[in-house]
């Protein structure tokens, strides 16, 4: 089905993949991912020996400007845990964390926010946006003083804010003042990636950044993420997908019971390989 | 799309044509009620709860309620009482009782953020504290009551005349003004909108939660400090119930119990509309006890309309998706 119609009727060994993805975006998509051309550079992010009570064991991994650094692993395997514990909503027990080579100390999410991080949660409609309220009022959130003159909340400023950022990220919606309840899932993802934008983020963790999302909405988030990088932010994915986090990742880190268990890149990044290093 | 605004404003404003509606009718069985010495009375007499209410309305907005708002009352007015009688500086006897109010409020906020607490936990602290501070309020007078030696001044003017009036309405502007159009108004409709959402935008929960816990106990004290000046003495049962009636002026006005959006000046409506009700009846010869059925009803129907409206709002919503 597509747009309330019955767009086709097949067998399913007589249709395939790419055939279904026609008839259910509309048009044909030359690939399900967009390719990567950026080369990531200078150390952004520097996590040493990360613990948290059970759910983190001694983490460290690196984050370079421009990458898109792959977290993978089953359910439970602590991968939110540790978005959480770098963002500040659960802060660890010990280790250090360095952003451009100086050691910061985040002990609350405004401070994750004032250190440049973003995160786009793992479920928007529970802890990504406030669904009965308007697509601006959603996106200002994150930095309100920005949207100021003098004590006041300029209505005239959101307005600019929101309209500009529907624009740049193509958010399909009404209008600015629309509330998100209406919105589909992958325009109400791009509300929460706006939303981190506007707080200028460097360095966003993505949780699960395209759950819920239909195939064509999908394929918009990875070019967005690519945009990102084009533009010197630095991304932590962490998914589920494996062909997601295979194909999106520069380097992929594998976890398994709190525990990094291995990294990979170029070649080794197959699903074998990380089944490999899930299963000890 | 006419009829459609129709309701809409009906529904919005509907508070505003009650109040009306009960003026006239009023009026009508009975014209001593319309005199303006008399509706001077109502704005008057429900002014220490006005005041009360606008914290309410704070906490309520934020996601929690306060319910120890009536023990602070008496125990303010207890404390400001006790001081100008023994002397003390009348602005710093009022300044005492406000203190007591924000050391209440400061142990509700940090209680309850440090439990990560929601709107049930809430309940549970600040009724707790309601118990421990109503004890409190009963101890320097040894649960007597005792009559003020006031003296002409500032304190005294407090409670009469428009002085009430002007401090009610005075602080609901301000706070109105704060919760639509500061930072900080933004900042409590969205923790009470979702909290998770709040925290994980980037927004310091437990401070901001806390001083909607400071606000409401600050007001509370205040209040209390008004109706000692009223009635010129200290009853350290003052506030007994109060809570109740705070919390019927909120509901009344139409701010929704579950947060995340509401406005003070609607809880002043709520609050006058609640005065105008009891004044009518006390008129028309009715008993208290019979007034405070028709307040519960009152109160059972604001509820209603509120859960109604929602129940609306949500099939609206329902029926409009739009296509990605």
């Amino acid at each position: 089905m597509r747009d309330g119609k019955l767009v086709g009727e097949h067998l399913v060994k007589e249709t395939s993949r790419p055939e279904i993805i026609e008839l259910m975006v509309g048009r044909a998509m030359d690939a399900e991912y967009p390719p990567r051309s950026v080369k990531p550079g200078e150390l952004v992010l520097s996590v040493k020996n990360l613990n948290r009570g059970t759910q983190l064991k001694d983490i460290s991994f690196d984050l370079h400007k421009g990458e898109i650094l792959g977290i993978a692993g089953l359910v439970g395997a602590g991968r939110t845990e540790l978005a959480e514990a770098i963002f500040g909503a659960d802060p660890p027990d010990s280790g250090t964390i360095e952003i451009y080579g100086k050691p910061v100390s985040i002990r609350s999410t405004r401070e994750g926010k004032l250190n440049s991080l973003g995160m786009v949660t793992e479920d928007r409609k529970e802890t990504g946006l406030v669904l009965d309220t308007t697509l601006t009022k959603n996106i200002t959130i994150t930095k309100l003083d920005a949207v100021k003159k003098g004590v006041v909340i300029s209505k005239g400023l959101e307005n600019k804010v929101a309209s500009e950022y529907v624009e740049k990220l193509n958010i399909r919606t009404p209008s600015i003042h629309q509330t998100l309840f209406n919105l589909s899932g992958g325009n109400q993802q791009k509300v929460v990636l706006a939303k981190w934008l506007f707080s200028n983020a460097e360095i966003m963790i993505f949780d699960e950044p395209t759950r819920g999302i239909d195939i064509g909405a999908k394929y918009e988030i990875y070019c967005l993420m690519n945009t990102l990088t084009e533009q010197g932010k630095s991304i932590i994915m962490i998914s589920s997908e494996l062909p997601e986090v295979l194909s999106m990742s520069d380097r992929l880190l594998v976890m398994h019971k709190g525990q990094i268990k291995g990294e990979l890149t170029g070649q080794d990044m197959t699903g074998d390989k990380v089944m490999e290093l899930v299963i000890e | 799309m006419n009829q459609k605004r129709f309701i809409d404003v009906v529904r919005n404003n509907g508070i505003i044509l009650v109040i009306l509606l009960l003026i006239i009718v009023t009026g009508i069985i009975e014209r001593n009620f319309l005199t303006f010495n008399n509706l001077l009375n109502v704005l008057r007499q429900v002014s220490v709860v006005g005041i009360v209410a606008c914290g309410m309305t704070y906490c309520i907005i934020g996601g929690a309620f306060d319910l120890s708002v009536g023990s602070v009352v008496s125990l303010a007015g207890v404390i400001t009482i006790l001081n100008i009688n023994a002397g003390v500086n009348e602005y710093i006897a009022i300044l005492y009782g406000l203190l007591a109010g924000v050391a209440v409020g400061v142990i509700n906020g940090v209680l309850i953020s440090l439990i990560d607490g929601r709107t049930g936990e809430a309940f549970i602290v600040t009724y707790g504290m309601q118990v421990v501070v109503a004890s409190i309020a009963l101890f320097p007078s040894n649960g007597l009551f005792i009559s003020g030696r006031i003296s002409d001044g500032f304190f005294k003017s407090m409670g009469q005349g428009v002085m009430p009036i002007i401090i009610f309405l005075s602080i609901a502007i301000v706070m109105e003004f704060v919760l639509k159009k500061a930072k900080y108004g933004r900042v409590m409709t969205f923790i009470g909108g979702n909290m998770d959402v709040a925290k994980m935008s980037g927004i310091n929960i437990k401070l901001n939660r806390i001083s909607y816990f400071i606000i409401s106990g600050v007001l509370a004290g205040l209040g209390g400090v008004v109706l000692c000046s009223r009635v010129t003495s200290s009853n350290p049962t003052a506030g007994l119930n109060y809570e109740m009636d705070v919390i019927a002026a909120v509901v009344v006005g139409g701010t929704p119990m579950s947060g995340g959006s509401g406005s003070v000046m609607r809880t002043v409506m709520g609050a006058v509309i609640i005065g105008i009700m009891s004044n009518a009846l006390n008129i028309l010869g009715i008993t208290a006890y019979h007034q405070q059925i028709v307040k519960g009803i009152l109160i059972l129907i604001a509820v209603g309309m509120d859960i109604l409206n929602k129940q609306l709002k949500l099939k609206e919503m329902a029926h409009v998706k739009v296509f990605a």
